[in-house]
């Protein structure tokens, strides 16, 4: 199950999110459902067609029934595959 | 096996379940490259984790291609000499399964 406390190692893909904050100011205000992750991207389906967002300084809110989770875009700048380990391993310490 | 893998493991599989789903959906709808990377990213947990497949969710994607394999849309099944023979129409592998008489 997705929850709040596991959500930024957990699978993005398919949830509804919106772009609180980001280095392009255009790109705020973003929502949308996730269709893809890469290393640096979130890529949105929008009305307007997808948008690939820079995970990196931005803020993400994410949908997640009925709760909005909060999270950096810091915070999940890994491949998709990797960021239960690498997550993990920094709770760890 | 420590906490830590154990977690990670479970975390994991939950993955997978909900890529295999969401791939599903997308190759009926048509969406068969989006469905293709779906695939990949759930290859990519079962890899990394060391998760193992089970047959149901082996069996509906292509090993060669990774592409979803639905029968009648994107696969051909027959059954040939005493196997299950599942062709992929993308890139033309074949997968054979035997079965019991």
């Amino acid at each position: 199950m997705r929850t709040e406390k596991n959500l930024k190692m957990h699978e993005l893909i398919g949830l509804y999110a919106k772009v609180v904050d980001s280095t392009n100011p255009n790109q705020i205000g973003i929502e949308g459902r996730i269709v893809d992750e890469t290393y640096h991207m979130l890529i949105f389906e929008t009305q307007r067609g997808e948008k690939m967002i820079m995970k990196k300084g931005a803020r993400f809110k994410f949908k997640l029934n009925d709760k909005e989770v909060e999270l950096s875009g810091d915070a999940i700048n890994y491949r998709p595959h990797e960021r239960i380990k690498k997550l993990l391993r920094r709770k760890g310490k | 096996m420590d906490w830590r893998r154990k977690k990670a493991r479970k975390i994991a599989w939950e993955r997978i379940q909900i890529l295999f789903q969401l791939a599903l959906e997308e190759g009926r709808k048509g969406n068969l490259e989006r469905a293709r990377r779906y695939v990949e990213h759930m290859r990519n947990l079962s890899q990394k984790y060391k998760v193992r497949l089970p047959k149901e969710i082996k069996m509906y994607f292509c090993k060669k291609c990774n592409s979803i394999l639905i029968p009648g849309k994107t696969s051909q099944v027959r059954l040939k000499k005493k196997k299950i023979v599942i062709k992929c129409l993308n890139c033309g592998n074949y997968k054979r399964y035997p079965y019991k008489r």
